[in-house]
């Protein structure tokens, strides 16, 4: 399967290819890769995307996908309108 | 708003401990984002042989009608198109689309419940691709056919039963495929391992389709080494369910119009393209996993329990948190079904009576009684998501002892 169309987060379109890149260029954590390549911080906010995040991350150290931490989550979980804040 | 209770998700655990606070003459929110209560309780509709004859139908749509209007009777206020955005441990959560900004309340119950897991198939994005949940939502709860011709990915107790449901709505439902081999499926794209934990889930719940499962993959090994040699798919209620075969590739322009097979070998390689099959929807099944980010926003720490479905927040036996006030119940605790879920919720019910100092003398014993009844629960469960279950509660039990007496704290009960 060509990894540079296949992609895994559906809220900021970034492919698998470019989560790999993001892990070569040095991100080994949740947070390196949704600064690298904004995944996970769409309108879901990783709720659809993270776990596989997770297992890209894992299995190019080599490591177990439970054994990668999860993002902090961080309030507003959900989305909300900036007035409803201020 | 304020109440004695705020409820965070009005599904079985939610709506559970709503009935018995209430009850209680405890004021107590209900708030969830759908604009109708009963959480995934609507789309459920099954039997189940563990119980007595005349008990054995679960109509989960009649059951969340009478739960919800006797929460209403009881006393409980419930808001529905209303989402939660921040626990204020000790004083209540944020809402937005409510008729308030916060809801005060002196405890806190999360019962945000569970979140299907991704499974990425090239051209997972194409209008007519959908999780098998959604599938399930479309055709029981709406009355609304997801496609004519669905093809499956992923095999999980989970697809199987929406592809049975599929079918019985009157979808055809073309065959249930593996998922792409690879990083993003890992396990669940190779043949073994499915085999495993489906023959697993057999032998803990015998429901209907899982005994046929059962019948095909629950002898020796074989058996199953045979069926995995085999190429030829095996039959569940006539939808043929390939062992040996991936859906690679959802095609189609402004729709989905067809999906690539191929055959894979024992150990989840592609060993060749198969063919391309007709279908106007596919399904796309990767299980579930507890809803938590609310809770850990609010600083309860996760762990990894891949027997409960992943990270789960850790709680102890009362369904407390490591913050005050703020209680669990549901699959938020782990992925179970929905009758531990109600029993969870009647324990967190009692769990958040006593901890405000409410249960009334001389009524200790209804919390053992509660527990009591969340295992009795889990014995009957027809089905398990996740086989390994009862160890990861034993360990997420020793691991709350563990940080009791670390840092002297959870005086709870």
């Amino acid at each position: 399967m060509p990894d540079d169309k296949l992609i895994v987060c559906r809220c900021e379109e970034v492919t698998l290819d470019e989560i790999k890149k993001a892990v070569k260029d040095g991100a080994s954590t949740v947070s390196g890769i949704k600064k690298r390549t904004r995944a996970c911080m769409g309108m879901c906010q990783g709720r659809v995307c993270q776990s596989l995040v997770k297992k890209v991350l894992a299995h190019e150290s080599g490591n177990q996908a439970d054994s990668i931490e999860t993002a902090t989550s961080r309030s507003p979980v959900r989305p909300i309108q900036l007035g409803e804040i201020i | 708003m304020k109440t004695d209770v705020a409820i965070v998700g009005a599904g079985p655990a939610g709506l559970s401990a709503a009935l018995y606070l209430a009850r209680r003459g405890l004021g107590v929110v209900v708030l969830d984002e759908y604009f109708r209560a009963g959480g995934r309780l609507a789309g459920q509709l099954y039997e189940n042989p563990k119980k007595p004859p005349g008990q054995r139908l679960w109509d989960g749509k009649a059951i969340a009608e009478k739960l919800s209007g006797d929460v209403k009777k009881a006393g409980a206020t419930i808001l529905t198109g209303v989402s939660v955005w921040e626990i204020a441990p000790g004083s209540g959560v944020f809402i937005s689309g409510g008729p308030c900004q916060k809801i005060a309340a002196k405890a806190v119950l999360i019962a945000t419940g569970a979140a299907e897991r991704a499974m990425p198939v090239e051209g997972w994005t194409i209008p007519g691709v959908m999780s098998a949940g959604a599938a399930q939502v479309f055709a029981n709860v709406h009355g609304v056919l997801p496609g004519r011709k669905v093809v499956m990915a992923g095999i999980d107790p989970l697809s199987i039963t929406v592809a049975g449901e599929l079918k019985k709505a009157g979808v055809e439902v073309v065959g249930i495929f593996l998922p792409p081999p690879g990083i993003l499926a890992g396990s669940s794209g190779l043949p073994q391992w499915v085999i495993g934990e489906l023959s697993r889930s057999a032998d803990m719940a015998p429901g209907t389709f899982l005994k046929m499962a059962g019948k095909l993959f629950g002898g020796s090994y074989r058996e199953v080494g045979a069926r995995l040699c085999s190429l030829a798919p095996a039959n569940i209620w006539g939808i043929p369910l390939h062992l040996r075969k991936a859906v690679i590739r959802v095609e189609g322009e402004e729709q989905v119009d067809s999906v690539l097979t191929a055959r894979i070998s024992h150990d989840g390689k592609i060993e060749q393209e198969d063919c391309r099959i007709e279908a106007d929807a596919v399904c796309l099944s990767g299980g579930l996993y507890p809803l938590t980010d609310l809770i850990a926003a609010a600083g309860c720490p996760l762990v990894s329990m891949p027997g409960l479905g992943g990270m789960v927040p850790l709680h102890g036996p009362l369904l407390q948190t490591q913050s005050k006030g703020v209680f669990l119940a549901g699959s938020v605790t782990g992925i179970e079904g929905a009758p531990v879920a109600i029993a969870q919720g009647h324990l967190a019910g009692v769990s958040i009576a006593a901890f405000l100092g409410r249960l009334g003398k001389g009524n200790r014993h209804e919390l053992d009684r509660a527990v009591e009844m969340v295992g009795q629960a889990r014995e009957e469960s027809p089905l398990k998501f996740y086989p390994g279950a009862d160890g990861a509660r034993k360990e997420l039990a020793a691991l709350w002892d563990r940080w009791k007496i670390n840092s002297a704290g959870g005086n709870y009960a």
